[in-house]
């Protein structure tokens, strides 16, 4: 998971043709109040086994990155290459084979299931989508896949206001394995569970991950929760991406102000340790008039002359990491 | 329980069934229905058949339901014309259910510009006095039932036509849609398998409250004389002409007006009924 | 405040939830609470209960609640009224719910004072802005004239806040503040709360779902579950003397962006269904790892273990030492 730009300090993986590769994509919206750029010319790799976090707060364009990769949206520029085909511009019909390859899996599991249909059969339905097997076998897969997310059988034909917040999680999650996707989006997929049954579903997801031998995209504005289940994290702000690499390096050592703030502003057990210097109040920038130069510059401690007047590109620092900030070093 | 196999229709049924009132409602309903269809069978007399020696009859064995100004049997009236309610009824409900179905879809899902302009044209239409838009198009097309049928039914399919458009739209918008279309579904296929079914619920209720209004509107045009052209008896010319005679001959309004509110109820019952079970979240 | 053994039940389409199951806290004054649970667990309830602001489905079924030495339940309406803005303030989870689109901030926030005729316009406007500017709210002069469409979710929670505090309440009762913001934004409100606490002595209970948020914030910890309390301690004690298996779970739950990078050891099963009969015994027990026979038939009190610690489980023991800080 790299920028073009610093693909060559992972050597052995750049001969790998990428699952997921996102070029310069930009997506603007028209809208009564005028152009918003949601998405700003974002770049990134995801490569098979590889699990790419995008964290941020709302509003910083993570989730219409996503709604892109899926094709729900069309990008205003740029090209997403999926197995090495560019689907940017592809025609709806032609869509189709390449979508049973990516499924996604929902905050609100509720809303995104069928309501009118059982769990059981909202898991048969993808496999009915693409007409794959008989009635029988659709009905056994369907079976097993929700023994395999821990639904028993026997609630086959329970409809999903009957079960709990958590077995509607899971029943969405088995729902998009289906159709044995390679890259599985999870868009915010814990946030709305309670803790507990939020620890469940990423014990879940860890292990269906080598099961079925996923890439995970996971969109998250709850960064404890990225860290458990991906490899990488990209962070954005106002539709770009700040920072990006390897997740224990950027969390150890945020190199970009914004990331440092988000970090010291997760709530942590503290034990009686000092408490975390929290920035002061102002508002954000809103994207339909956004600052010259470096979007965060109004909310950093760091802002110079020269953050206003000229963009920060992303550039490589060590350990293949990313960031755009004048002063960025790790 | 969950393991039996069950579907949303084998729920919603067993919700509906539950429903007293709704059941009386739904059974009485079926039970019109039938006499409606059954008319020529069970009706003792013809509509049309005079008897000038029993005139203004009281209710006996040989009539029921007493005889008229004319000797007309009252119980065979009160059945052809019940036949007359549920044509137009049933058959201005279906006008402006195709309407409704054909432009409140169209506008939903297409949305933009096609919505804009469809829905521009339903408010116009929303606008015009419906009463008086039906009785300009008795006036102007005569008083056959076909007339009659479009003139009941010419204004109130806006409504139908604004029920499915914002239920389409809901779906939609919902996640499950979204799913749907992440999952590879066709536009067809969308809207067969998921819109349809989930956009169901407030429409099959806006078609029961619509056949008794039709119902009502029918009865109105003939009750100040411009519905269906006599002999054809309907319940607004029964009731009229035993408005004339209320005093003397109490029957002959009481029997007309008595189905006349007991139908328009058990439609509102069943209307009720559908209403909860599809509202309701419970599947016990 | 003192909230005793109360009990609320919700009775809806025929069937009975059994919301809130004998629940009993108390704030002192200058103290803050926080009261955490999971959804179900009935905390927005008591905390909803006590300035009676119940949908009216809603039953009590026993208990008491007090307020400065005053019975709360057979207040009128009238006087709850009074009670409410004036002694007690209360702020919720999505302030645009609770804020009038079509009135400027300003007209809004001096809307307390002038309705129990505490101060004149033009002094409560005074007021209002020497408020937005103790909640950080950069140059109030011209904010009190903005719409409530013109403030981001974070400062609008902070005009909620001010607007609050127009009234000098004796408590602060805030009802998931934080949850819909953004995490940057969610530091800030706390430190709002905590620091406006401190200046002003008042009360404050904190309700949320987040065991964190309650512990760097507040004074004592409150811990529910099935609308029952299962421990009661102080936030240092947290982490070190807990004692359910509960609480224990949850602390255990709660991923970190710190530390080892392991998955957290989930809590089995489901939350507590509150719209079915409820099980006898202890309400964790379904879920609990340690759980005994005994766990099935008696339901366990709450007990106390150490100074200002009570835990409602049969396991719990007395500590001999005292809370370390």
């Amino acid at each position: 998971m790299l920028s073009c730009r610093a693909t060559d300090e992972w050597g052995e993986r750049v001969t790998q043709e990428p699952l997921l590769r996102l070029d310069n994509v930009t997506k603007q919206f028209r809208t009564r109040q005028g152009t918003m750029t949601a998405v700003d010319r974002v770049s990134f790799t995801l490569v098979r086994g590889e699990h790419l976090g995008i964290v941020g707060a709302s509003g910083s364009g993570k989730s219409t990155v996503i709604k892109l990769v899926q094709r729900l949206i069309q990008p205003t520029s740029g090209d997403i290459f999926f197995t090495g085909v560019d689907i940017a511009r592809m025609p709806r019909a032609e869509l189709r084979k390449w979508r049973s390859k990516m499924q996604a899996v929902s905050q609100n599991p509720y809303a995104s299931l069928f309501p009118n249909k059982t769990i059981g059969q909202n898991i048969v339905e993808p496999l009915l989508i693409h007409r794959i097997g008989s009635t029988q076998e659709r009905k056994e897969k369907a079976m097993a896949l929700m023994e395999k997310v821990g639904v028993p059988r026997n609630q086959f034909y329970a409809f999903p206001h009957e079960i709990s917040g958590g077995q509607q999680q899971r029943i969405a999650i088995a729902r998009a394995l289906a159709l044995q996707p390679e890259l599985l989006i999870l868009d915010e997929a814990v946030s709305s569970l309670d803790v507990s049954i939020q620890a469940q579903i990423l014990h879940l997801l860890a292990s269906l991950r080598g099961e079925f031998d996923l890439t995970y995209l996971f969109v998250s504005h709850n960064l404890a929760v990225v860290r458990l289940i991906c490899s990488h994290v990209a962070v954005m702000f106002l539709g770009r991406i700040v920072e990006m690499g390897p997740i224990d390096a950027i969390y150890e050592k945020p190199a970009h102000p914004y990331t440092k703030a988000l970090l010291a502003a997760v709530p942590e057990f503290t034990q009686g340790e000092e408490e975390a210097q929290v920035a002061a109040a102002s508002e954000p920038p809103t994207p339909y008039d956004l600052p010259s130069g470096c979007v965060y510059r109004t909310l950093c401690p760091l802002a110079s002359d020269r953050c206003a007047s000229e963009q920060p590109a992303l550039q490589a620092l060590a350990g293949g990491r990313l960031a755009a900030c004048h002063f960025a070093q790790v | 329980m969950t393991e039996k196999k069950r579907t949303m229709t084998t729920i919603l049924w067993g919700r509906l069934r539950r429903n007293k009132a709704a059941v009386v409602g739904g059974c009485f309903v079926l039970f019109l229905i039938l006499c409606a269809i059954l008319a020529p069978v069970i009706a003792p007399y013809s509509y049309t058949q005079s008897n000038f020696l029993a005139t203004y009859q009281g209710p006996s064995w040989q009539h029921w339901f007493g005889t008229d100004e004319l000797g007309r049997d009252m119980l065979s009236r009160l059945l052809y014309s019940l036949q007359t309610a549920s044509l137009i009824g049933f058959g201005a409900e279906a006008v402006e259910l195709t309407l409704g179905l054909f432009l409140g879809a169209i506008a939903g899902y297409a949305g933009g510009l096609t919505d804009t302009i469809l829905m521009r044209i339903v408010d116009i239409v929303y606008g015009f006095p419906s009463l008086l838009f039906s009785i300009i198009m008795v006036v102007l097309l005569g008083h056959s039932l076909f007339a009659i049928l479009i003139a009941v039914s010419a204004t109130s399919w806006v409504g139908m036509a604004r029920i499915v458009r914002s239920q389409v739209i809901t779906v939609k918008q919902s996640d499950y849609i979204q799913a749907a279309r992440g999952m590879g579904a066709t536009g067809w296929q969308i809207i067969r398998r998921y819109v349809i079914p989930n956009s169901l619920g407030p429409i099959v209720v806006a078609v029961t409250f619509g056949i008794p209004a039709n119902m009502m509107v029918e009865s109105a045009l003939s009750l100040i004389g411009l519905g269906v052209e006599a002999p054809t008896p309907s319940w607004g010319a029964l009731i009229s002409n035993g408005d004339q005679a209320m005093f003397s001959f109490p029957y002959l309004l009481i029997f007309p007006a008595f189905t006349f509110a007991l139908t328009l109820l058990s439609f509102t019952f069943l209307g009720d009924g559908l209403r909860n079970v599809f509202d309701s979240k419970s599947t016990q | 405040m003192e909230v005793n053994d109360l009990v609320i039940r919700f009775r809806r389409d025929g069937g009975v939830s059994h919301a809130v199951n004998s629940v009993s806290f108390r704030v002192y004054e200058g103290e803050s609470l926080g009261i955490v649970g999971e959804s179900g667990s009935g905390k927005s309830v008591s905390v909803k209960a006590v300035m009676k602001l119940l949908p009216k489905h809603a039953k009590f079924e026993g208990g008491d609640i007090t307020f400065a030495g005053r019975s709360i339940l057979p207040l009128s309406e009238g006087a709850i009224r009074h009670l409410r803005g004036r002694e007690v303030a209360l702020i919720f989870q999505d302030p645009h719910a609770y804020l009038n689109p079509t009135k400027t901030i300003g007209a809004q926030m001096v809307e307390p004072l002038l309705f129990h005729r505490m101060a004149t316009k033009s002094e409560a406007l005074v007021q209002a802005i020497d408020l937005l500017r103790q909640v950080g709210i950069p140059s109030p002069e011209l904010r009190v004239k903005q719409y409530p469409f013109e403030f981001s979710g974070g400062m609008l929670q902070r005009v909620m806040i001010a607007m609050a505090l127009i009234a000098k309440p004796k408590l602060l009762i805030a009802d998931e503040p934080t949850t819909a913001l953004d995490v940057t934004v969610q530091a800030q409100i706390l430190q709002v709360l905590r620091r406006l606490k401190q200046e002003r002595r008042m009360s404050l209970i904190l309700v949320t779902h987040d065991l964190v948020v309650a512990a760097n914030t507040c004074d004592r910890i409150v811990v529910m579950y099935g609308g029952r309390v299962v421990e009661q301690l102080p936030s240092q004690a947290l982490l070190s003397q807990s004692q359910h298996p509960y609480t224990r779970g949850l602390i255990a739950c709660t991923p970190s962006v710190r530390g080892e990078r392991t998955l957290p050891t989930p809590i089995g099963g489901a939350p507590l269904n509150l719209r079915r009969p409820l099980p006898v015994g202890c309400l964790f027990a379904e879920r609990c790892p340690h759980c005994m026979e005994r766990c099935r038939s008696e339901s366990p009190v709450l007990k106390t273990v150490a100074l200002g610690h009570e835990v409602a489980c049969f396991l719990a023991e007395p500590q001999t030492s005292g809370v370390s800080a």
